[in-house]
């Protein structure tokens, strides 16, 4: 296998749409609770573990770049082929393909949660995550081009929801902030680790990286996406801070979701009711980007091209999503997944630039 | 081509299945629109509820449903029993406390209720003089939905801020807060007909301790909120000659203020012997006063502003002092002792103790705006 991958014409893209893809995949399912289990940790200095998160991000995607400038249009798979060798380099490429399909499946079941205890009591599983599957296979099964225009659409046909934050500011109480640093050093790094979950999605350029057009403006949008995410989850953490009182937070799972129900418009009595229906457009990108990113490593690895493997996948999640059906088993499946979620897409990325640094010298060293 | 028709024809067909969760027609359906808790025997809870039918050809749209359960949801399930509409509470509005149910402690009510998404954070919350029942019960010409009625009142008295605003988000946010204990208003049946709003209750967590009277709880409004508009009638304890009572009717002197305008500002000022400055800036029109003064002259002004000054910050300093006494922080000194002191580790208990001994010094700085159309 090459390292260098290059798409086909048709299939590549503009490289501002990067904006799109990146915010779009991180926000998503964890946007609806995040604050509570920060605030757990780092208490109302939760604020801060969410802005040291953001710049942790901000590193983690300079470095992951770094590592693909290395090999002009390269992706993961091909990386981890030229740096482990053919069979090491498979075996890796696999994890990184199941790490995606759980992260799928994290996302669905979540958000089939939200919607089973918010809004449908009564409808079951299996037909969400039917529906909802069908609809993810219609993208991915259309290409690359039709996934991004679903993430362009769902950044902007939820801005809307931005102006909302509005409604809530009547019952704001600004002394919950203070006294700022109230919590030592270690529970907010701990509280920046819980936003694991929340921020991850950005991994997404190891694999979507050849598809973009202009190379040189990679850096600006990547950066300018997770910026984009970074603000909108302090602007949420700090309105549920001044909103909640702590005992409350505490007991509330999606604090977001929760701020939903102050708003009262003249023609719509409850708006978190449209709000959870409505985030199925806001998941849409990050399952459909999910599941792409490993066909495309299974294409890239086992050289299989087959839209066979969209639906195979898909019956394999969707086997899973039943078994996975009470809010305890979806925490403990929660809670495993993001401490591996942590060391791949946090730690990974510097191991996987320190070694192809390595490789690369050594080849340039072997030619001379 | 083909095999994207078939992906449609399996994506609408999932489409139509999902149409068909479980649909809500509100013709056949019951909105609960209020809802009452009374304690009732061997520990149950007595629920009152107000079903509004959506029928055409009933005469008497609302239903008035009791029951007894262990839990808030049984009261529902149990009170289905004696419909013919399935009972549905997403329109629930206010949520009425007999007082009997503050007896016993925790009530549990307002926690239950906020876990189902269905129940709206803004439902207003009251406590009843008395049992929840009787004033759900109560049967007049002039109020065909006793619900849709409560919630009017409640709903047009708090946004002038004649009542304390007391949704279920409030309530909630100040139960949950070290340092902030929540009111609720109480609501009382007058005669046969009516019903007022007759007071304040005042809690220490989840028990009842006290209770202020309306005018008081203006003076409440005034530490814990903003005026924008709002208006009282203030008596006036003067010795000054000038201000003599205008008749022999009523012996005192009453100034009437309107337009009222307020904004008040806590600070801890001393962090080892609790002590706090409360700051209370005012502004009003004098609209009428009951007293022969000349007010076309500004030093009378000035008089009467000293003398309202005087008599506001009298009321202020006893209803602090009365919450003293009851170990109840509804002003929310609490809160700011906490967000002023570093690593407090402020508990409930610890926070009683401090503010029986807590010193709060009050100034209130009162300014007369202008006269109404007469000097």
């Amino acid at each position: 296998m090459k390292v260098q991958y290059q798409p086909q014409p048709q299939n590549s893209l503009n490289t501002f749409i990067l904006f799109f893809i990146i915010h779009s995949i991180q926000v998503g399912i964890g946007v609806q609770g995040f604050q509570r289990i920060i605030f757990f940790e780092a208490k109302q200095d939760a604020w801060i573990s969410v802005v040291l998160a953001g710049i942790f991000t901000h590193l983690v995607v300079m470095v992951m770049i770094k590592t693909l400038q290395l090999y002009g249009p390269a992706d993961i798979y091909g990386i981890h082929d030229e740096v482990y060798g053919k069979w090491i380099g498979k075996f890796v490429n696999s994890i990184y393909i199941i790490y995606c399909l759980w992260v799928f499946m994290t996302i669905l079941m979540n958000y089939i949660e939200v919607m089973q205890t918010w809004v449908f009591q009564t409808v079951p599983t299996w037909l969400f995550s039917a529906s909802i599957l069908l609809l993810v296979i219609y993208g991915v099964t259309g290409g690359i081009r039709v996934i991004v225009g679903a993430c362009f659409f769902s950044v902007i046909l939820s801005v809307w929801m931005l102006g909302l934050i509005g409604y809530p500011f009547r019952f704001l109480d600004y002394s919950h902030l203070l006294p700022v640093m109230e919590s030592n050093i270690t529970s907010i790094l701990k509280g920046t680790y819980k936003m694991t979950l929340t921020i991850i999605g950005f991994e997404i350029l190891y694999v979507i990286y050849p598809f973009l057009k202009e190379k040189g403006k990679v850096t600006k949008f990547a950066h300018l996406g997770i910026a984009g995410t970074n603000v909108l989850y302090l602007l949420l953490m700090l309105l549920t801070i001044v909103y909640f009182s702590p005992g409350q937070l505490e007991n509330t799972i999606w604090a977001t979701l929760s701020l939903f129900k102050v708003i009262k418009l003249p023609f719509i009595e409850r708006t978190e009711y449209v709000a959870v229906s409505f985030w199925l457009l806001i998941i849409l990108p990050n399952l459909m980007l999910y599941l792409w990113s490993a066909h495309q490593g299974v294409k890239r690895t086992f050289k299989l091209k087959s839209n066979g493997l969209v639906w195979f996948f898909s019956l394999i999640i969707f086997l899973g999503s039943l078994f996975i059906d009470t809010r305890i088993k979806i925490n403990q499946f929660n809670d495993f997944f993001a401490s591996i979620a942590f060391y791949l897409t946090f730690c990974y990325p510097f191991l996987l630039y320190i070694l192809a640094l390595i490789k690369k010298k050594m080849t340039t060293l072997k030619e001379k | 081509m083909r095999k994207k028709g078939w992906l449609w024809c399996g994506f609408l067909s999932f489409l139509l299945l999902c149409g068909c969760a479980e649909p809500k027609v509100i013709e056949e359906i019951g909105l609960i629109t209020a809802s009452g808790y009374d304690p009732g025997k061997n520990g149950t809870i007595l629920g009152t509820l107000v079903e509004l039918k959506i029928d055409p050809v009933a005469t008497n749209d609302v239903v008035i449903l009791e029951t007894e359960s262990s839990t808030i949801r049984g009261i529902r399930n149990a009170a289905n029993k004696k419909t013919s509409k399935g009972l549905a509470s997403g329109q629930l509005r206010v949520i009425l406390y007999g007082e009997g149910m503050f007896n016993k402690g925790n009530t549990g009510i307002a926690e239950s209720l906020s876990t189902d998404p269905v129940i709206s954070d803004l439902t207003y919350l009251a406590m009843a003089d008395g049992k929840a029942r009787d004033i759900l019960q109560l049967k007049a010409k002039q109020i065909p939905d006793i619900g849709i009625h409560l919630y009017n009142l409640i709903n047009q008295n708090t946004k002038v801020k004649i009542m304390p605003s007391a949704t279920l988000q409030e309530v909630l946010h100040n139960h949950f807060t070290v340092g902030k204990d929540p009111v609720l208003p109480i609501l009382k049946k007058e005669g046969n007909k009516e019903i007022a709003f007759s007071g304040v209750a005042i809690f220490k967590g989840s028990n009842l301790v006290g209770k202020i009277s309306t005018e008081q709880s203006f003076y409440l409004t005034l530490l814990t909120d903003k005026f924008k508009s709002g208006s009282i009638d203030i008596e006036i304890n003067s010795d000054s000659s000038k201000l003599e009572p205008i008749n022999r009717r009523l012996n005192k002197i009453v100034a009437s203020l309107d337009s009222i305008g307020s904004s008040s500002d806590i600070k801890l000022i001393n962090k080892e012997k609790v002590e706090f400055d409360l700051n209370v800036n005012l502004t009003a029109r004098l609209l009428e006063i009951t007293s022969q003064i000349s007010l076309g002259n500004p030093e009378n002004i000035k008089l009467i502003e000293k003398e309202i000054n005087k008599s506001m910050k009298k009321e202020i300093e006893k209803l602090i002092a009365y919450f003293q006494s009851k170990e109840s922080d509804v002003v929310g000194l609490g809160e700011v002792y906490k967000s002023s002191v570093r690593h407090s580790k402020l508990t409930d208990e610890k926070w009683y103790k401090m503010l029986k001994e807590a010193k709060v010094n009050v100034n209130l700085d009162f300014t007369i705006r202008r006269t109404g159309l007469i000097e």
